[in-house]
């Protein structure tokens, strides 16, 4: 790629960012919303249930609803860069800028639902980060609000899902050094 | 010293300025409510809203018309946060860096401070 063309591509980012959009819906599937990179709401729909939660938690839902959305964007975002400037700049610009919200391809969608719906470990014990998902683990504000003492495993959440089973063979050497070797009988 | 140092530091010098501003007069954020105060969005410079608020009988609404509502006050909320980003970038840099915000998307907008003591507001 020549620098003329890299000029053109990084004029093309603003308008790339401006005109991506992503969508998610909430764990709870209580919201749905669709965002620019830059986080502007472009659509929202909210699950007639959703406003049985109380006003509180429909403002939470919104804006956890809206950053889901907002992440699926800059994902789709850095798509888009990769394929104007090409992978090594893309990378080059992950860098800077930090890594791209969602896993690549196939398994975004799911996985960006899981992730939200299931606060990561830390946040049990660093209540301060509070972007951590607050609509979706009720069981967890109903029992102290009740006043009974908490079980010994209140503060655990459930862990991660099981990860993918991976294939035998990931080392790179083994296959190049026999790349049928699975295939034999 | 080529260009690119000259450019590089030229950058390193707003981004001091932009963030020693920032840290004596906090955050910039934007905000916006509904006229009947049914929805209030806070919101970042492009970043999505960071804290929606809805008042109980805005649950009244019903689902469709509270998020045109939501939908309505964010985009408000948004310009507000654009909108400060640039009166607080322009106090501390040059016009260059300001115009630079707006070409990648943060409009200037008209000063909406409802507190700036003037009626003669320009149309939307």
């Amino acid at each position: 790629m020549t620098q003329e063309q890299r000029l053109a591509a990084a004029e093309g980012l603003t308008e790339v960012l401006a005109r991506t959009t992503g969508s998610a819906e909430h764990p709870t599937r209580l919201a749905r919303a669709t965002a620019t990179a830059s986080g502007e709401l472009k659509a929202l729909d909210l699950h007639p249930n959703a406003l049985a939660q109380g006003p509180d938690a429909v403002g939470r839902l919104v804006v956890e609803t809206a950053r889901l959305a907002t992440d699926a964007a800059v994902q789709k975002s850095y798509n888009e860069l990769a394929k104007s400037l090409g992978d090594s700049m893309a990378m080059a610009v992950e860098a800077f800028a930090g890594p791209p919200p969602l896993q690549p391809a196939g398994a975004a969608p799911r996985s960006q639902a899981e992730s939200a719906a299931i606060p990561r470990p830390e946040a049990a014990v660093q209540p301060q980060a509070a972007v951590q998902s607050q609509v979706t683990p009720p069981a967890a504000h109903r029992r102290s609000a009740t006043g009974t003492p908490p079980p010994p495993w209140a503060g655990q959440v459930k862990s991660r899902p099981a990860p993918r089973p991976q294939p035998e063979e990931t080392d790179d050497d083994d296959y190049f050094a026999d790349p049928f070797r699975g295939q034999r009988q | 010293m080529d260009e690119t140092q000259r450019a590089a530091r030229r950058v390193a010098d707003t981004e001091r300025q932009v963030v020693e501003h920032a840290a004596r007069t906090g955050p910039v954020l934007g905000r916006a409510s509904s006229p009947d105060g049914a929805v209030t969005v806070v919101a970042a410079p492009g970043g999505p809203p960071q804290e929606v608020r809805v008042s109980p009988s805005a649950l009244n609404m019903g689902p469709r018309a509270l998020a045109d509502e939501i939908l309505r006050v964010s985009a408000r909320a948004s310009r507000d946060a654009a909108s400060r980003l640039h009166r607080t970038v322009e106090r501390v840099a040059d016009p260059a860096a300001v115009r630079a915000l707006a070409e990648i998307g943060f409009e200037r907008g008209p000063d909406d401070d409802e507190f700036d003591g003037t009626y003669l507001r320009e149309s939307r």
